[in-house]
């Protein structure tokens, strides 16, 4: 069943945005540079604004349509949004906010404790920090006890560890309230981990659709995080161990894993070492075989995507040009991807 | 001390005159200003005019308009209606003088105060299942408050200062509708200089304390209403 079905034109000061969607995923990113047109389609799809012309079909639910007339009001439409500016009432408290969709109290207990938030219920929302009134106006939306979230540029302004924290923290709400979501972010990271589909969008159209890795790639460079989802075989004292697709295996930190968790994990592209041949008595826990597929240039450096063997995935591995040149990294060349556990990060948990 | 007593009953009855017409403009005002702050519609350009006239006009143009409407012949006057409004040369038309002249000032402070307001924040409260009404009492009425306390006080300034429409509309009868501003004309007139300078004093301590509360109220308004603009 499609579950996302939109079909939609709007055209305001001189902006034309003409935008499809038709997909059965349920959680869909739509990434692309800024002024492409991503949070007037967001705020169409919250009912802040009226398209044109056009259809907008989440689920069974029919929120407008040109043609019969519908246009469901904002109120009756149960979307959570999460919008860039968080939009917080700055006149009331945590909880107040958090509170603020009618008949909302006895939820909030529940989100409150998940994001963390209980200790902070009654100071004023002008006190908190970026991460913590993120946290809070995500918390407000599922309050509301939405049947779709909005989230628009989820972690834009917030610093590395934050944003890893919120991006757990949205892991989280994803897994434990079955949420639909429609993300729109240009962090690559973002698109890949919390969505199944992806589209780019530029100058008011959609250029690509397809599955996120595929779609972020467009955009690769020395600072892309590669994105693998996993199950913890194992944990011991020395660290984790996730079976990824295809019986292979990451070893990883512990990072308070238990066996079972499914685990998303993130590998910087300068972070992994490429060899010709497999490397022996090397204090890296993680060799994979790979083939090249593509040498990209990135500024001053190289980034090459490789096609791990056994997993059906392609990752980005940043390296210089001396490398490229001494290794004489082609398409079809076979190489060696070598990554220190350390070097994997984890960016959302899920308990098994 | 004679002076000081004396120049109390002018004080009491402009502040009693502005205090009801403040009452009476105040939510007139406020509704106007919400309006024309938040609403697209046709005729906005006319009664953003109307309702700064008396702010542009000479007052004793507007209380002769008030004079002509209210007046004998007038259109709500005794020989039309077929009764009096009982509203001429009494209290209550000083009233109803310094409300037409306080009215633009009071809409337009109200219309700033909602302006500050960010319409995405009623936006965000409509998505989280507010009705419109709870929107405007939950949302944009107390983040829109301090301005209206402005807009309040503002016109209550306004109408305690009033002279011109009043003179007018009410005449100045000592004791029934002599206002301070009117009584300060009148001694100045006859030579009572002192009781003149008394009145003085108290309209500039009155009117000291207006525009400095004002000024507070302000300040705060504009750290609270408006959160960071939407990208």
């Amino acid at each position: 069943m499609t579950f996302f079905d939109i079909d939609l034109a709007h055209e305001a000061n001189g902006f034309r945005l003409d935008y499809r969607l038709a997909t059965d995923s349920r959680s869909v990113g739509v990434f692309g540079p800024s002024g492409a047109g991503k949070t007037t389609l967001l705020e169409i799809v919250a009912g802040w604004r009226r398209p044109t012309r056009g259809t907008i079909r989440i689920g069974e639910r029919t929120l407008f349509d040109s043609a019969t007339g519908v246009d469901v009001r904002p109120a009756e439409r149960r979307i959570g949004y999460v919008p860039q500016d968080i939009l917080l009432f700055p006149h009331w408290s945590v909880l107040e906010n958090v509170t603020a969709s009618p008949g909302s109290g006895e939820f909030a207990e529940r989100v409150l404790d998940m994001l963390e938030l209980a200790p902070l219920r009654d100071r004023s929302v002008l006190d908190l920090s970026g991460g913590e009134r993120h946290r809070v106006a995500l918390a407000r939306a599922l309050c509301s006890e939405p049947q779709l979230l909005l989230l628009d540029e989820p972690l834009s302004s917030l610093d590395a560890p934050l944003k890893r924290r919120i991006l757990g923290d949205l892991v989280r709400v994803q897994e434990e309230f079955d949420l639909p979501m429609l993300v729109i972010s240009h962090d690559p990271t973002v698109v890949q981990v919390l969505c199944h589909h992806a589209q780019y969008l530029e100058a008011g159209e959609v250029q690509d659709d397809g599955p996120p890795a595929t779609i972020v790639a467009g955009v690769a460079d020395a600072d892309f995080e590669n994105v693998v989802r996993g199950t913890v075989s194992s944990v011991s004292e020395h660290g984790a161990r996730v079976m990824l697709e295809g019986d292979v295996s990451l070893g990883i930190p512990r990072s308070g894993l238990q066996p079972g968790d499914a685990a998303i994990l993130g590998i910087r592209a300068d972070e992994p070492m490429l060899a010709l041949q497999q490397p022996i008595a090397l204090s890296a826990r993680n060799v994979l075989g790979a083939t090249v597929e593509e040498v990209r240039s990135s500024g001053d450096a190289r980034v090459v995507r490789v096609r791990l063997q056994d997993l059906d995935a392609d990752w980005w591995v940043n390296v210089t040009d001396d490398a490229v040149e001494a290794l004489t990294l082609e398409r079809g060349r076979d190489v060696f991807v070598v990554l220190k556990s350390r070097s994997i990060h984890v960016l959302g948990v899920t308990s098994a | 001390m004679d002076a000081w007593l004396d120049a109390l009953i002018p004080l009491w009855l402009s502040v009693k005159i502005a205090t009801c017409a403040t009452a009476l403009i105040l939510v007139p005002g406020a509704l106007t200003g919400l309006a024309l702050a938040r609403c697209e519609f046709r005729g906005k350009t006319l009664v953003e005019t109307v309702a700064e006239l008396p702010l542009v006009l000479p007052p004793t143009a507007v209380g002769f308009a008030i004079l002509l409407v209210f007046g004998r012949d007038g259109p709500l006057g005794r020989e039309t209606l077929g009764f009096d409004l009982g509203l001429l040369f009494t209290w209550r038309g000083a009233v109803l003088a310094a409300a037409v002249m306080a009215f633009p000032l009071v809409a337009r402070t109200a219309r700033v105060a909602f302006e500050n307001v960010d319409p995405r924040l009623e936006k965000m409260a409509g998505s989280l299942g507010m009705s419109r009404g709870e929107v405007l009492f939950r949302i944009t009425l107390p983040l829109a408050g301090r301005g209206l306390f402005a807009a309040t006080l503002l016109g209550f300034s306004r109408a305690l200062g009033e002279f011109g429409a009043t003179a007018l509309v009410a005449g100045s009868i000592p004791g029934r509708t002599q206002t301070l501003a009117l009584a300060i004309f009148a001694d100045i007139q006859v030579g009572r200089n002192t009781r003149a300078l008394v009145l003085l004093a108290i309209a500039v301590t009155v009117a000291f304390v207006a525009i400095a509360t004002v000024g507070r109220v302000s300040r705060g308004a504009h750290h609270h209403g408006r959160t960071r603009p939407g990208r």
